[in-house]
């Protein structure tokens, strides 16, 4: 895989990767192509429905419309870095 | 009185005895964590623990109630409320939830005592035992820091083959709890998908992702399942089926009638020796328990594909169950000077093998060949899971090798994923099967299990099976005390 499309990749996810990290990569996807060819030798295999879920059986229900009680404001912000009053603040992101 | 490496049954009748306290059993608890040399642990919870053992001392012993006063360790990708759960990644750092996962909570409400929370590979990718934050957690089997466990549910594996506490909590979404409990000489069971509430677990692929546990013996297995399983209203994917009677009285049943088949592409692969005779006479021994054993065959393309079908789906679905750590909203956030910088600064922590499948995951994803990769995956995916019911159409269970020797030492190459005597696993998490391994035998004093695997829903007959595997190997309570 070109080293641009690595990058366009690891850019959509937010991710950074290093020099050696990109580097290494290229065995990564080598291995992922020669497993994934594994899948086209099977006979008729792209005339076969997609399995999403293993059962037939429901398994999505209606909840019953009832008032639950959540964490306060106060307990979410206590997990983000940052958090500042009652915000989420985070650096602009609209530019000029 | 030494309670170490006792069952929980064992820790029950000295309770009704009045023997010993919640209290005794958790101070040795703490002191065997205190002095352990095989990294198992994130996190301890051992103020809380001795609280809620003192709390216990002051009421009587519920001599119905197994869990009562039974320490337990907890995989740290299971939210525990107040106490850090970090998943073994930096980008989680700190992170305090604010609520018990579901499968804690109702071990918590039926009194066993969560004593730590337990080491893993980063977000439970990784099959190893070697890349959380504790590097790699030992196996207590043979030579000391010598041999992996397993992963990724690697601390509590090790946790409950060392005898600190009859049991774990793990998650498996390839063989996550199984391949340990192969290597660690456990009963590692994951039960059908729906059965226990994943609130709670962090996701890794959440169509493929399992609660379950490590014990040293089945009949605790078929307690902490029945005190587990049912539908949660938190977690709609939880089986809303009416809950049928006891599993426990199931479990002690006669294995007569009981159609067992032994896949043979697989059987073939295998080259331990040891291994091999002891499974041969298990078959024997099945046999004369009114067992029906079969060879059987399986497409062996079907069988290759289990690997990458697994390897697919779960780059593509991890990577966007995880889109959500960004260090924004929770997390360990790194600064940067434009929001896509902080975010891809925090992102950077992960390791590199979590970067490539997240990677991996977006390609296969993407418009001009996701026919080839996501696509394909979900279609082998059919294959393999209409040819598994196939057989369970005929037969209760498959019973195999659980992997194809004991552990491997640390400095060792990694096994190949591509041998499918060491991933065929994965294909339970494929189809949501219930699924134990059990030890079968040892070989150079270290423990090989076996696995059995069922159709969705009969994870009553599975534990029978082990059970009565556990009866002919009388490998009952194993713990690396017993084999030193």
């Amino acid at each position: 895989m070109e080293k641009g499309r690595i990058r366009a990749l690891a850019e959509e996810l937010l991710i950074l990767l290093t020099a050696e990290e990109e580097a290494q990569f290229g065995e990564e996807i080598a291995y992922f192509r020669a497993q994934s060819d594994l899948l086209g030798k099977i006979e008729g295999i792209d005339d076969v429905e997609p399995m999403i879920f293993p059962y037939n059986k429901e398994t999505t229900y209606l909840r019953e419309d009832i008032v639950d009680e959540t964490p306060s404001r106060e307990e979410i912000l206590k997990n983000s870095k940052n958090a500042k009053d009652a915000f989420v603040v985070i650096p602009k992101v609209v530019k000029k | 009185m030494k309670t170490l490496g006792l069952t929980m049954h064992e820790l029950h009748a000295l309770y009704v005895k009045k023997v010993i306290t919640p209290l005794d059993v958790v101070n040795e608890v703490i002191e065997a964590l205190m002095e352990d040399k095989n990294n198992i642990l994130e996190a301890t919870m051992f103020d809380e623990a001795r609280d809620t053992a003192k709390a216990l001392a002051s009421e009587a012993v519920e001599e119905d109630n197994v869990l009562w006063g039974i320490p337990f360790l907890i995989k740290d990708n299971f939210a525990t409320k107040d106490i850090e759960t970090n998943g073994s990644s930096d980008i989680l750092n700190g992170f305090i939830p604010l609520f018990d996962a579901e499968v804690v909570a109702r071990l918590k409400s039926a009194k066993a005592i969560p004593v730590a929370k337990t080491t893993l590979d980063e977000l439970g990718m990784g099959g190893r035992g070697t890349t959380g934050h504790r590097g790699v957690t030992y196996n207590p089997y043979g030579e000391p820091q010598k041999r992996i466990v397993g992963g990724s549910s690697c601390g509590s594996a090790s946790g409950v083959a060392s005898g600190y506490v009859p049991f774990s909590i793990g998650s498996d979404t390839g063989d996550s709890i199984r391949k340990p409990a192969s290597y660690a000489g456990l009963v590692g069971f994951k039960p059908t998908w729906g059965e226990i509430s994943r609130y709670g677990l962090y996701a890794f692929m959440s169509s493929l992702d399992h609660v379950g546990f490590f014990t040293r013996s089945v009949i605790d297995m078929g307690v902490l399942f029945e005190a587990t399983r049912g539908f949660d209203k938190k977690d709609f994917t939880t089986m809303n089926h009416e809950v049928k009677e006891s599993v426990i009285p199931e479990i002690t049943k006669s294995l007569k009638g009981h159609k067992i088949a032994v896949i043979k592409q697989i059987y073939e692969r295998y080259k331990n020796k040891v291994l091999m005779v002891e499974f041969d006479n298990l078959l024997k021994h099945l046999e004369e328990k009114g067992a029906e054993i079969a060879f059987v065959d399986f497409d062996k393309k079907l069988l290759e594909a289990i690997f990458p079908t697994y390897l697919l789906l779960s780059c593509a679905e991890t990577t966007t169950s995880n889109a959500n750590l960004t260090g924004v909203n929770f997390g360990n956030k790194r600064d940067g000077d434009t929001y896509e910088d902080m975010v891809r600064n925090t992102r950077s922590a992960f390791d590199a093998r979590i970067k490539f499948r997240f990677i991996l995951g977006n390609y296969s994803l993407k418009r001009d060949v996701r026919h080839l990769y996501y696509n394909r995956a979900q279609k082998a995916r059919r294959l393999i899971v209409e040819a598994m019911n196939k057989l369970f159409e005929v037969y209760d269970a498959v019973l195999l090798p659980a992997a194809p020797s004991h552990a491997p030492l640390v400095d060792a190459a990694p096994e190949p994923n591509s041998e499918i005597e060491n991933n065929y696993l994965s294909i339970a998490n494929l189809g949501g099967n219930p699924s134990i391994t059990v030890p079968l035998c040892l070989s150079n004093k270290m423990p090989i299990g076996v696995n059995v695997t069922g159709k969705p829903f009969d994870d009553a007959k599975m534990l029978r099976i082990a059970y009565h595997i556990e009866q002919i190997t009388n490998l009952y309570n194993l713990h690396v005390g017993k084999v030193k």
